[in-house]
């Protein structure tokens, strides 16, 4: 009797040990959930076993991945794993790189990962965007630069500042025309939890584009559509207590705009309506898709208002925010993206020779194009290498 | 199955554990039979006959050795019992490297076998051998119950890595055993801090190492992942032996010590006594001792101890470089013993820790890197020649290290148990002492909880042991 109440506490702490497991473990089944809207992906759900992925180990490995995914409260557990690994000094955490706005905010950075091939790969893309030019259509690179770029006084002590390479190979003399826009006026310019840049970042292009084209520009204001974007670099450093971004909009004329969007293949006729604006995106996570509700292999924008300019971008996402700026003097601008683009290259040759563009604009974040591997292939196919 | 993830925390554990408690103690060794053998197919069914069959093997000829007579007979028989065990493992660890070193050497082309290593081969292989010489020596009776011999191998705690639990370290339990809350609690803690060493400590490490490792070098970069590694290898170990241990107070088990501040260690002869003890005092045991140790000269001991590391190194991963890691500590244990121990001796002790340290962190060097390339470029790296001291990105990686090492560090000596201690004899009585131990332990569950859920780095060190 009196053993048994000395064990009391110990007893205690047994069932308690237990019991806390046991909650975790029944948590896992209840509540599934398909999606994760904090981490912008799609999450394990309870796989059905049958003989042979029981016996290849498949349905083993998803079922772990389940037990993790499907776990009660997980959000809260990530934030908890994530702020500590910061309050101990980590400034990477998640492949986000974590920085300081000079207000205090947190701003953080797509991490720059060391790589000896990139100026190589950098040299490769810009001559095949030279040897496009050299085929006598006009041809326009704009990189926009990576945040680390332009806020390097924000990132972290010591963090890496990207695009070296890319500064580097385009200081020497190329047959297409290069525009470099300043982006270092303010804060407002990128968001701080995502890596694209903001609608105003991508205005300071245009006008930059604009002027290097002699086009003149048009003056715009800006409207918020959302004050509650959390952007791709916060899904995965899902650190707590921080300000949302905002999602602002050009004051544009696009009432005459029309825009078809699909994978390529096909050709033309293959692409179904979409908008310039995708309002549903701002009911989901990644609220940049906003602008165009994402990326698509080939895209077409008219206007019926604005002449019969023909333009041909090769682009990545930063383009998506920035082409709405293009369509009033533009009447036809075809998109390709290239890492998306589904259809062969000679369809895309015929495509091109067709629309016979008036110039070509390639238009990539800086540290997307030293990383790419699409474009140079797809530029020496049009430009008959 | 790994312990560290939410499979095993949330699902496995519990479900075993408390089957174990309410199940009749005459059906609980079949219950962890069954869980064991779960536990291990999980990852692989394939690999679940080689251990049923070295098992079965082990088992008879425990059976059989005591009914042989005394002499050649018998030695023989045992011998090919042992054959059949080592074999086994040899073959599946050194088979490839043998077959790949053929065709670099004689340009040969013959095929690799890419076999994959069966997981914890290593471990319960030597656990079972125990039995088996300890049955020979007439050290032990055999089990003649093929479910309590089963469960002894395949016992889930220490089936894949550690610590090598002996027969005779678990005989009794293994037939009478009662699970006392206060033995079950302390298990809890165990388990708990094991737990947190692995995840919140060797994980975090082992990202460290990567990140340092990776891209161009600078002496402070091969600093850092070295440095890394080192601690990453000692908390994952110690971190699983420390779960193993608790899982076992859980289960009414005493499972032996395997490690004691190992980085404290004064010289290599002593970092040996507290690293993965088990294994050391296995190899004395079963292959110094029979060899004939030290008791037929000097030359016969230099020459036992070379066999005994060349085996080490072995036993840890079927390349080369293990090889060297072994033959490597041969070296040093050698020097140490002809006069190195008395010159150390009169040294002050923080001249022999950072002696031993520095050996320690080299040897970690030749253990990490399987490839000579990586392996050299490292070393050069640590040594200054033909990479830059330092860069921005290495001050980055350290910066964002330095608090983790330092915890790593003060995690590595006996300080914060002995802090823990002092502040459990202010406190009152035995009743206290395990609200506190228990909340740490919770503490420590709910952390590595979040860090595990979150998916960062979790990787798994023992597939090559």
């Amino acid at each position: 009797m009196n053993e048994k109440k000395h064990d009391l506490p110990a007893r205690v702490v047994s069932i308690l040990f237990l019991a806390v497991l046991f909650a975790g473990g029944i948590g896992i089944f209840l509540f599934q959930k398909d999606k994760s809207e904090v981490e912008n992906r799609f999450l394990q759900t309870l796989p059905v076993p049958d003989a042979d992925s029981v016996l290849s180990g498949e349905w083993q490995e998803k079922f772990e991945t389940f037990t993790s995914d499907q776990f009660p409260f997980r959000d809260a557990f990530n934030a908890v794993g994530v702020t500590v690994r910061y309050a101990l000094g980590s400034r990477l955490v998640g492949g986000s790189v974590i920085g300081r706005t000079p207000d205090g905010e947190i701003r953080m950075f797509e991490e720059i990962t060391e790589d000896p091939k990139r100026a190589e790969r950098v040299e490769k893309t810009l001559a095949s965007v030279d040897a496009l030019a050299g085929t006598g259509v006009r041809t326009v690179l704009l990189a926009a630069p990576s945040a680390g770029a332009v806020y390097k006084d924000d990132l972290p002590a010591f963090a890496p500042v990207p695009d070296a390479e890319i500064n580097a190979a385009l200081s020497g003399s190329r047959k297409f025309l290069t525009v470099s826009p300043d982006l270092t006026a303010d804060e407002s310019l990128y968001f701080r939890t995502d890596h694209h840049w903001t609608a105003r970042g991508a205005g300071l292009a245009y006008r930059a584009y604009a002027e290097a084209l002699g086009l003149s520009p048009t003056e715009t204001s800006f409207e918020t559509v959302s004050t509650g974007f959390y952007g791709t670099l916060h899904s995965r450093a899902p650190l707590p207590f921080i300000k949302p971004d905002i999602l602002e909009v050009p004051t544009l004329d696009v009432s005459g705009v029309r825009v078809r969007a699909g994978g390529g293949f096909g050709g033309y006729d293959s692409l179904s309506d979409i908008d310039l604006y995708s309002k549903d995106a701002l009911d989901a996570k990644d609220k940049y898709q906003y602008f165009l509700g994402g990326n698509y292999g080939l895209a077409v924008i008219e206007n019926e208002t604005a002449g019969d300019g023909v333009l041909f971008v090769f682009k990545d996402s930063f383009a998506n925010c920035f082409v709405p700026y293009l369509t009033s003097h533009y009447g036809r601008i075809i998109m390709i993206d290239p890492r998306y683009y589904r259809g062969s290259y000679e369809d895309l040759r015929a495509l091109f020779l067709d629309a016979d563009p008036d110039c070509v604009l390639v238009l990539y974040e800086a540290s997307n194009l030293a990383a790419d591997t699409y474009l140079s292939p797809m530029l020496g196919a049009l430009s008959g290498e | 199955m790994v312990f560290s993830s939410t499979l095993f925390l949330f699902l496995f554990l519990p479900v075993a554990v408390t089957l174990h408690l309410i199940l009749p103690g005459r059906c609980r060794n079949a219950l962890l039979l069954a869980a064991s053998l779960f536990f291990y197919a999980w990852g692989g069914v394939g690999y679940i006959i080689i251990l049923i069959v070295i098992t079965a093997l082990d088992y008879a000829a425990g059976l059989i050795l005591p009914r042989l007579h005394s002499g050649r007979g018998k030695k023989a028989f045992l011998a090919a019992v042992i054959a059949c065990n080592i074999g086994t493992l040899a073959f599946f660890k050194l088979a490839d490297l043998l077959l790949g070193t053929a065709n670099s050497l004689f340009s040969a082309d013959l095929p690799i076998l890419g076999l994959a290593l069966p997981i914890g081969i290593s471990f319960y292989t030597f656990q079972a051998l125990s039995y088996v010489i300890d049955v020979y020596r007439n050290k032990v009776s055999p089990q003649r119950s093929v479910i309590n011999f089963f469960t002894f191998v395949t016992l889930f705690p220490q089936l894949i890595a550690g610590p090598i639990v002996r027969y005779t370290d678990i005989e009794h339990e293994l037939s009478d055993r009662a699970v006392t809350p206060s033995a079950f609690a302390s298990g809890v803690s165990r388990f708990a801090i094991g737990l947190g060493k692995k995840v919140l400590l060797a994980n975090t490490m082992g990202e460290i190492f990567r990140t340092a490792s990776s891209g161009e070098l600078t002496t402070l970069l091969a600093w850092c992942a070295s440095l890394a590694y080192m601690f990453q290898i000692y908390f994952d170990f110690s971190g699983y032996s420390d779960m193993a241990i608790g899982l076992g107070r859980m289960l009414g088990f005493r499972f032996p010590e395997n490690f004691r501040y190992p980085y404290e260690a004064d010289s290599i002869t002593d970092f040996w006594r507290r690293w993965h003890i088990t294994l050391s005092s296995w190899f004395r045991e079963y292959l110094y001792i029979p060899l004939g140790g030290n008791r037929r000269g000097l030359l016969r001991q230099i020459l036992n101890l070379l066999i005994v590391w060349a085996c080490t190194g072995f036993w840890h991963g079927g390349a080369w470089n293990f090889l060297f890691w072994g033959l490597y500590f041969f070296l040093i244990l050698m020097l140490e013993k002809l006069f190195l121990l008395r010159v150390l001796e009169k040294l002050p002790m923080f001249v022999r820790r950072i002696y031993s340290l520095l050996l320690v962190f080299f040897s970690w060097v030749l253990f990490a890197w399987e490839d000579t390339e990586g392996l050299f470029s490292m070393i050069r790296a640590l040594f200054g020649v033909g990479v830059p001291l330092s860069s921005d990105r290495s001050v980055f990686v350290l910066l964002g290290a330095a608090s983790l090492f330092i915890i790593c560090a003060v995690f590595s000596t006996h300080i914060p148990a002995a802090l823990w201690r002092r502040g459990e004899q202010r406190l009152g009585g035995e009743g206290a002492h395990v609200i506190c131990r228990a909340a740490a332990a919770f503490s420590i569950i709910f952390l590595s909880t979040a860090f595990l859920v979150g998916g960062s780095y979790n990787p798994f060190l023992y597939f090559k042991f």
